[in-house]
C-alpha cells in the first residue's frame, strides 16, 4: 500500500498556518495524528496536493482555570488526555472515552482535534463533549469563532469548518456545581473495537431538594452523529434522582435514538443497548454526586 | 519531490532519501534494511509494525517518514545490547511467547513501552499494554507470561544495580 504524492509543510506558527490554509484551502488536510488520514489517503479517498502536519506547533496542550474551564490543545493525543489529572478529578467522562479509543499505539498517535474533525457517526469523545457542552475554537487568518461542538458537527463525517480554518482547540466550561458526568461505549470486544452504541450523561443535582438540576444526555453511534436526547433529558430535570425516574429517561433515550441496521448490530438491538447504557450511566453518576 | 532528511534509530543517524508521502515503515524495512519491524495489516489494526517515538508507542505503517526528522525512532534491532538480548526479547524466548514470530517485534516493543512506564504490571494491565497487537498463533497467555517475566528481571536488574 502506497499513497499518492502530495507536497508536505510544516508550519511554525498558528499564522503561518493559516496562512497555508487560506491560500491552498480544499487542496490540502491537515495532519495530526494520521490514523485517519493515513489510511484514507491510501484507500485514494482524499488525494490531497499538500499535508500540512500540526507537529511544529504547540497546539497539544492540556490547561483548566477555573472561571475559564478547560482547554485541550488540538494536537493533544487521546493519550494525554486519558492520563490527565485535571480530567480525571473535573470530566470523568473524557477519561472513561479516551481510554476506550482503538488501541495503546492508537490513543498514542490519535488527537483529540482529529476524533472532533473527522466526525466518525461512531467516534468516542464527541459524545460526553457535547454533554459537557463543549465548544471548538476554529481559527483561519479570518479570525477565530467558538462554536458548539454539537453545532460544529454537521453529518456523518461533516462539519461546519470552512476550508481556510483549522480547530485550534476544544474548550469545556466548568463543570456544573453539584455534578457528574459518565460515558459508556458498548462493543462486541474489549479492544480495537468499533461501538455499536455509546451514551454520555452528565446530570447536576440541586443541593437543596436533591431533585436533577440539570441533566445533558448524548448517544454515539446511533444517528449521523452523536445526538442529544433531550426529551429524556427534559424528563429528568425536577425530578428525584430514583430508580424509577431513571428507569423512565433511559426507556426514553432508546426511543428517541434513530439507529440503523448494519453489520455490526440491529437498529433494535441498539435501541435495547442505548436504553441500558443511559440507565448505567444515569446510576453511576447519581452515585458519584451523592457518593 | 524527493529529499534528504536525517532520521534517528536506534541512537545512529541515517541520511536518507525519501518522498513526503514515504511511510516509516517502508523506509525502514527497504530503505534501511531494517527489517524486524515487520508489515501487517498497513492500516493501524494489528500493530505489528509498533516502534518507539520519542519513547512513545507508534505504528509506523501510519506515520509519514518525513515527519519522524528530530524524533528518537527506536526498533526491535535496538532492543539487543553487544551481541545480548533485552531481557524482554530472553523472555519471549524462555516461555515459549514466540510461534510464526511476526507479531514478536510488535508485541516486545509494546512490552517495553509498558515496562517503561509501569514496571510492575498486573495481569490486566499487560492485557490492556499488548490489547494494540494481534497474534493468531499463541492464544496470548504465553506473551502475558513474559511479559511479567520480563517485568522480574527489569526489577531484578534495577535492584542490583542499585546495590553495585
Amino acid at each position: 500500500m502506497s499513497l499518492p504524492p502530495f507536497e508536505y509543510l510544516a508550519p511554525g506558527s498558528t499564522a503561518e498556518l493559516a496562512g497555508l490554509l487560506a491560500a491552498h484551502r480544499e487542496r490540502c488536510r491537515i495532519l495530526a495524528g494520521g490514523t485517519d488520514l493515513v489510511n484514507w489517503m491510501a484507500e485514494k479517498i482524499y488525494r490531497p496536493d499538500y499535508v500540512i502536519d500540526l507537529r511544529r506547533l504547540q497546539l497539544a496542550g492540556i490547561t483548566y482555570e477555573k472561571g475559564r474551564g478547560l482547554t485541550i490543545g488540538a494536537a493533544a493525543t487521546i493519550e494525554s488526555l486519558e492520563r490527565s489529572p485535571v480530567i480525571r478529578e473535573f470530566y470523568y467522562a473524557l477519561v472513561q472515552a479516551a481510554g476506550q479509543i482503538g488501541s495503546p499505539q492508537i490513543r498514542a498517535m490519535a488527537t483529540i482535534g482529529g476524533n472532533c474533525c473527522n466526525a466518525s457517526p461512531c467516534a468516542d469523545m464527541p459524545p460526553p463533549l457535547i454533554t459537557l457542552e463543549a465548544r471548538v475554537a476554529l481559527t483561519s487568518a479570518r479570525g477565530s469563532r467558538e462554536v458548539p461542538l454539537e453545532e460544529f458537527i454537521t453529518g456523518n463525517r461533516q462539519t461546519a469548518i470552512a476550508p481556510d480554518e483549522f480547530l485550534e482547540y476544544v474548550r469545556v466550561p466548568d463543570p456544573w456545581p453539584h455534578s457528574a458526568c459518565r460515558y459508556s461505549p458498548f462493543g462486541l470486544r474489549a479492544a480495537q473495537e468499533i461501538d455499536i452504541a455509546s451514551v454520555a450523561v452528565n446530570v447536576a443535582l440541586d443541593p437543596a431538594t436533591g431533585l436533577f438540576a440539570k441533566a445533558r444526555i448524548a448517544m454515539g453511534a446511533v444517528a449521523p452523529f452523536a445526538m442529544r436526547a433531550l426529551k429524556a433529558e427534559a424528563s429528568l430535570v425536577g425530578n428525584a434522582p430514583s430508580g424509577e425516574t431513571i428507569d423512565q429517561a433511559a426507556l426514553v433515550c432508546s426511543r428517541e435514538c434513530r439507529p440503523i441496521d448494519d453489520l455490526r448490530a440491529s437498529a433494535s438491538y441498539r435501541r435495547h443497548i442505548v436504553g441500558v447504557l443511559a440507565r448505567r450511566m444515569l446510576r453511576d453518576a447519581v452515585a458519584a454526586i451523592t457518593g | 519531490m524527493k529529499r534528504v532528511i536525517e532520521l534517528t534509530i536506534n541512537g545512529s543517524a541515517y541520511d536518507v532519501v525519501i518522498s513526503p508521502q514515504d511511510l516509516l515503515i517502508d523506509v525502514l524495512r527497504q530503505k534501511l534494511d531494517l527489517t524486524g519491524t515487520k508489515k501487517g495489516c498497513g492500516q493501524g489494526d494489528c500493530g505489528t509494525c509498533t516502534v518507539l517515538i520519542d519513547g512513545r508507542r507508534a505504528l509506523a505503517c501510519l506515520t509519514l517518514a518525513i515527519a519522524c526528522e528530530g524524533r528518537r525512532i527506536l526498533t526491535i534491532e535496538g532492543m539487543e545490547k553487544r551481541g545480548v538480548l533485552h531481557p524482554i526479547q530472553q523472555a519471549f524466548i524462555d516461555k515459549g511467547a514466540v510461534q510464526c514470530g511476526y507479531c514478536t517485534p510488535g508485541m516486545v516493543m509494546s512490552a517495553k513501552a509498558l515496562l517503561d512506564e509501569n514496571p510492575a504490571p498486573t495481569e490486566h494491565e499487560i492485557k490492556l499494554g499488548i490489547s494494540g497487537n494481534l497474534c493468531r498463533c499463541t492464544g496470548y497467555v504465553k506473551i502475558v507470561d513474559a511479559v511479567r517475566d520480563a517485568a522480574g528481571r527489569l526489577q531484578a536488574g534495577a535492584d542490583s544495580g542499585k546495590g553495585a
